[in-house]
């Protein structure tokens, strides 16, 4: 290449930098808050856990990655000056360099699997929280294209809306009226399935006060980029008052209103129901299920959180 | 009415403007086509020495031309994903979400059933019999058989433009019950399911025969242990495919069974379960990424090898870290879905086996640096792919750890950083193998050499494009995006960083253009460029002992194998000297060779028409097309001349022409 | 140089075979770990202890054993080169497949004659699933073995047929194997 085409390309580069800084610098970075990064940004005790351990992953990772780019640099700005010839000397340390190859990546597998076990056990999302204070229990259903947030000891309901005092553990129960689908909070903490005809639990917990979005993080359909939801997080008294308001609201959700409510297919505004059928959530499970039936492939824990009528787990 | 034409009405012609696009766009190319090879009469020559051919050398190049031609349409799909989510902030964009659905189904289906299957399949065809002194692979017929059905499959995933105008909105792998009737109630999904049907036949048949064919029809003196490294991570990527493939066609089976007869395995209610689906199609999923990857860690490590003048550091070691990932790989599938409740334990256990496959994985990239370090480096453009995998591979390597741990992967599961993790691992680790493959190669095949300059612009380009594009999005990921939205809400300032996303993919067409540039400059240069020797890497395999292109029946004489690294033992002990200067005994003996057949196209296009049966509900058709794949089994087995001879003389013939060119020694 | 190309590929068509017997092997495997997780999801209809008729489920048994016998025998006649005897045994494993056939085309008919079909719920679709598959192979079988009536005929029992018909032996036995599975993880275990 000519010194004449070098200038030219290096031209064409600085000029394409330029132009990606120039974009970055009015398009992206005044759109970016920090509190976008909802991973590095938690706000509950879970996904504090989860931040943690992302930085520790991270940090091991770094260790053995580091020095593999600076091996692999090395080779590439090395220039060998002696002659390979076409016989090969044999012999040359290849056991010892096996070993070290080997032993590495073992250690640093092994600490992260001593890591993975234990930080599954913590994080395990049908554990309870540490905070020994009687949870608030919310019951998910997933619904076409809607998630549906039934109080059930307060006897109120909500549609992409949730309230909650903060500093206090809430217990998810989730299931779907609709495909599988995932709830997730990210600024809280991890994801769980909901799925038709089943049921699983998550347990969440907001340290500060504030707006956490959600999301649904599993296409069930059409209207799967609409079912997003907000986490309020408010005082213990600002929780209380939002109840008693609720309660002096006119909706009612009965089982015909729910019926309605599940076919219905379009985007849902935020919504609240004074009034909620009874054990509307153990219905709607019931759906796909006989009473009482055998429950297929459920994990194996030990869940009492239900009414006993109906075992939602079998072996 | 019904009876003939099943579900198929007049509304299920294009109607719309993508669905019209599309197939006029196909009819006009395929019109192009028929032409040309009418204006030319070259439909015999075509019929004859390509499309009936059995030398899996040409068939390795037929199912390069189709995965090429597949890159293309998923190349396409990915481009408007991306246009579509840089304007969908508010209420932007000019997709509907159906459509968008669409849209990345088809983009992740095709490109890795259609693409790098494809690619991959081409090329053990071709490289494999060369590499271990075979003639041809176990059985020809079923070879061609297998092409055809992944043709017939590349067809049928496009056939949705013409009849029915609606693909999968599912998602790549179609998860129930949104994949049911209930939830996706048209013909979308059984495109999905039919297209994978056929070609995951002809997968799991290449499967058999690549198979049988490294076991049993390796040179006298190649033993296990002395065979080249591509051939062994191809060995584990095709046990992986036979024990794999079995459990994608039940899956897909029970699904069309639930979508077509009204059964119950995986539906919502009447005690059907989901979680079964996705359990056994992971079971499938996660070896088929492997799969994949496998053949690509063998293609670099032939290149480290050849490039470094010296032999593998550790091929013991290269050996096993094959084999491991192969058997490891089947025990990981669960880390798909951690967030589905399966309890701590079970997370765990997977969680840890997740991370063991990451052991051999970076052993493997040891090694390879060891022999770069060892040896005499050349930094071809073929090494600059194997550089730009280390550094991508590694980063997505590091990702997919964190994914690996239930812990974290609650945050990530279906998030962009999850997208991105896996789109690293695909581009860095697959595709770069390929080009890389490609560049290796390509003078054997052809018979000329790529042109080196354009090589490398492409590669820059390529590894700028493709840090542009994904690195947002792993950002993305880490501010809590899920994967697959059709629109956001303007306040979350996600826009700017799609659009960055969306300059990378620019970067990456223009990194394309520059390979099919840098193709155009090679043949136009290709009188310069010229492979004599056929050896123009002073390579180590025995391929590079054959001429560019190698004969229909690659060696005159079996070679007898003494060492690894064949033909590097040949030059080193003198033998190639003796056969340049005709020193060498050289009896020739006659070679049965297979003969071209078309029952490879008949069957696959039987089975065609099962498959749009199955789609349209056309019993009719349905029944003709299976009585007739099956008659053409029967009556091919009736035939005893499948094969012909080459006499001796004809084969001194032809070798005496290779043997005037000079083999070229580096000393 | 042919025969010894010939020989060659004979050894590899056995080797083929076997490994895409495996891979049926495992498809089958998906099939029955999809019925075992589905087998109790018979959601208010009655399940496997009562619809099952296990007397009849046994004659079955015991004529498709029958069946893969009559098919060793004829096997052992392919080796001995004795065209009359092998068209003898392969006959009457054939009358026993097509019997095979039969009378598990009686035992569905009955259940879907009495409302159980494979629409009714979870577990009927798996196991309808599962017995007709195995049909569906015991048919490919039997036109197999009709196949090679004519090729008998035609080519008498040259190394080519021989080797034709070992494969389909392996087949036989196989789906004969398939079957005890399938007795075993169905009608028995339902019963316990």
């Amino acid at each position: 290449m000519s010194k004449k085409q070098k200038i030219i390309i290096l031209y064409l580069v600085v000029i394409d930098v330029f132009l990606l800084g120039l974009a970055l610098w009015f398009f992206v970075w005044p759109k970016i808050r920090l509190v976008n990064f909802a991973l590095l940004q938690p706000a509950g005790e879970v996904a504090i856990k989860e931040y943690m351990l992302f930085k520790l992953v991270l940090f091991l990772m770094l260790v053995v990655a580091i020095p593999l780019f600076c091996f692999a640099v090395f080779i590439l700005k090395r220039r060998k000056h002696e002659k390979i010839s076409l016989f090969e000397k044999n012999k040359s340390h290849e056991g010892l360099w096996q070993i070290f190859v080997w032993l590495v990546p073992v250690i640093l597998i092994f600490s992260i699997s001593v890591i993975n076990w234990k930080s599954t056990h913590d994080l395990d999302p049908y554990k309870p929280l540490s905070l020994k204070k009687e949870p608030i229990v919310i019951q998910v259903v997933a619904l076409n294209w809607k998630w549906l947030f039934i109080y059930p000891n307060e006897r109120i309901a909500t549609i992409n809306f949730l309230q909650v005092p903060e500093q206090t553990p809430i217990e998810f129960n989730l299931t779907a009226d609709a495909p599988m689908n995932s709830f997730w909070i990210p600024r809280l903490g991890g994801q769980m399935y909901s799925m038709a005809g089943m049921t699983t639990k998550l347990h969440l917990q907001a340290d500060q006060k504030g707006d956490f979005e959600g999301f649904a993080a599993e296409i069930n359909g059409r209207g799967f980029a609409d079912m997003n939801f907000v986490l309020h997080s408010v005082s213990e008294t600002d929780y209380g008052n939002w109840l008693k308001n609720v309660k002096s609201k006119s909706l009612k959700l009965t089982l015909k209103e729910y019926e309605r409510l599940s076919e219905e297919e379009k985007k849902h505004e935020p919504e609240v129901f004074s009034f909620v059928e009874d054990s509307l959530y153990e219905k709607i499970m019931e759906k796909f299920m006989p009473d009482g039936g055998y429950m297929p492939g459920m994990p194996s824990h030990n869940v009492d959180s239900l009414d006993n009528n109906n075992p939602s787990f079998s072996y | 009415m019904k009876f003939w034409f099943g579900k198929l009405t007049w509304a299920s012609l294009p109607h719309e403007w993508f669905t019209i696009g599309g197939a006029l766009s196909m009819v006009l190319a395929g019109l192009g086509i028929f032409v040309y090879l009418t204006y030319t009469k070259k439909w015999k020559w075509l019929w004859q020495e390509w499309l009936t051919s059995t030398d899996p050398k040409k068939i390795g190049i037929m199912y390069f031309v189709v995965a090429a031609l597949m890159l293309v349409r998923g190349g396409l799909d990915a481009g408007m994903i991306w246009l579509q989510q840089s304007l969908a902030s508010g209420s932007g964009g000019y997709l509907t979400a159906d459509h968008f659905q669409q849209i990345f189904t088809a983009h992740g289906t095709i490109m890795i059933f259609f693409v790098t299957t494809g690619f991959l399949f081409g090329l053990m065809n071709y490289i494999l019999p060369l590499q271990i002194g075979a003639r041809d692979v176990a059985f020809p017929l079923l070879n061609t058989l297998s092409f055809w059905l992944y043709a017939a499959g590349a067809l049928f995933i496009n056939l949705f433009f013409f009849f029915g105008g609606e693909f999968a909105a599912t998602g790549w792998l179609a998860m129930p019950p949104l994949s049911e009737l209930e939830f996706s109630p048209g013909v979308g999904v059984d495109y999905w399911i039919w297209s994978l049907q056929i070609s995951g036949l002809g997968s799991l048949l290449s499967g058999v025969n690549l198979l049988v064919t490294i076991l049993k029809m390796r040179a006298p003196g190649m033993t296990l242990m002395k065979m080249p490294m591509f051939v062994w991570t191809c060995l584990g990527s095709l046990l992986l495919v036979v024990s794999t493939f079995p459990i994608l066609t039940m899956t897909l089976l029970m699904l069309s069974l639930d979508r077509a007869f009204g059964m119950h395995f995986f539906t919502s209610n009447l005690g059907g379960n989901p979680m079964l689906y996705v359990n056994l199609i992971w079971s499938w999923g996660h070896p088929e990424v492997y799969i994949l990857m496998l053949p690509a860690f063998g293609i670099y490590s032939e290149i480290v090898a050849t490039f470094s003048r010296r032999r593998l550091f550790g091929y013991g070691s290269l050996v096993a870290d094959a084999l491991l990932i192969s058997g490891l790989s089947m025990l990981v599938w669960l880390h798909h879905f951690f967030t589905m409740g399966a309890g701590a334990n079970v997370n765990a256990f997977f969680g840890i086996m997740t991370g063991l496959i990451a052991i051999p994985t970076g052993v493997q990239i040891f090694n390879w640096l060891a022999t770069l370090y060892k040896g005499d480096p050349r930094f071809t453009s073929a090494m600059h792919w194997f550089f730009g995998f280390v550094f991508t591979f590694t980063l997505g390597g590091m990702a997919g750890v964190m994914l690996g741990i239930p812990g974290l992967d609650f945050q990530l599961h279906n998030s962009l950083f999850l997208v991105a993790h896996f789109h690293t691992m695909v581009i860095g680790g697959a595709l770069f193998g390929i080009f890389a493959a490609i560049t290796y190669w390509f003078p054997k095949v052809t018979g000329f050499l790529l042109n080196e300059k354009w090589g490398k612009r492409a590669f820059w380009l390529w590894i700028a494009g493709f840090l542009v594009s994904f690195t947002p999005l792993y950002i993305l990921g880490l501010m809590g995006v899920t994967r697959r939205l059709d629109h956001y809400d303007a306040s979350r300032g996600w826009q700017g960083l799609f659009m960055v996303a969306g300059l990378g993919f620019i970067i990456i067409c223009v990194a394309v253009c520059a390979q099919i540039w840098q193709i155009i400059v090679s043949i136009k240069e290709r009188k310069q460029n010229q492979d004599q020797s056929g050896d123009p890497w002073d390579g180590r395999t025995l391929e590079w002992s054959t001429s560019s292109p190698p004969p229909v029946y690659n060696f005159a004489v079996i070679p007898e194998i003494k060492n690894r690294d064949a033909f590097w033992d040949m030059k080193v002990s003198g033998q190639v000297d003796k056969l340049v200067s005709g020193q060498a005994n050289k009896q020739y003996e006659d070679i049965v060779m297979p003969k071209n057949t078309a029952v490879g196209i008949y069957i696959s296009a039987f089975l065609f028409l099962v498959g749009f049966a199955f789609v349209w509900h056309i019993v009719w058709l349905g029944a003709v097309g299976f009585v007739g794949a099956v008659t053409c089994v029967i009556f091919r087995s009736f035939d005893h001349h499948t094969e012909f001879t080459i006499k001796s003389e004809d084969v001194a013939k032809m070798e005496s022409r290779g043997l005037k060119e000079i083999w070229q020694l580096k000393q | 140089m042919t025969e010894i190309f010939h020989q060659h590929q004979q050894e590899n068509s056995f080797l083929g075979f076997w490994l895409y017997l495996m891979t049926d092997l495992i498809m089958f495997a998906a099939l029955f770990a999809s019925y075992i997780v589905l087998k109790n999801n018979n959601f208010n209809s009655p399940g496997g202890e009562e619809l099952f008729n296990l007397s009849l489920v046994l004659f079955s048994t015991i004529v498709l054993l029958t069946s893969s016998f009559t098919c060793g025998l004829a096997g052992l006649y392919v080796e001995k080169r004795n065209v009359r005897a092998t068209s003898f045994w392969l006959l009457l494993t054939l009358i026993l497949g097509s019997f095979f056939l039969f009378l598990g085309y009686k035992e569905l008919n009955n259940l879907v004659l009495e409302g159980y079909s494979w629409q009714t719920n979870a577990f009927l679709s798996a196991f309808f699933s599962l017995i007709i598959l195995h049909g569906l192979h015991i048919a490919a079988g039997i036109l197999w073995i009709t196949v090679s009536f004519f090729q008998l005929r035609s080519f008498g029992l040259s190394d080519f047929v021989a080797s034709k018909l070992r494969r389909l032996f392996l087949f036989w036995h196989f789906l004969d194997v398939v079957w005890i599975f399938i007795f075993t993880i169905v009608y028995l275990y339902a019963h316990i």
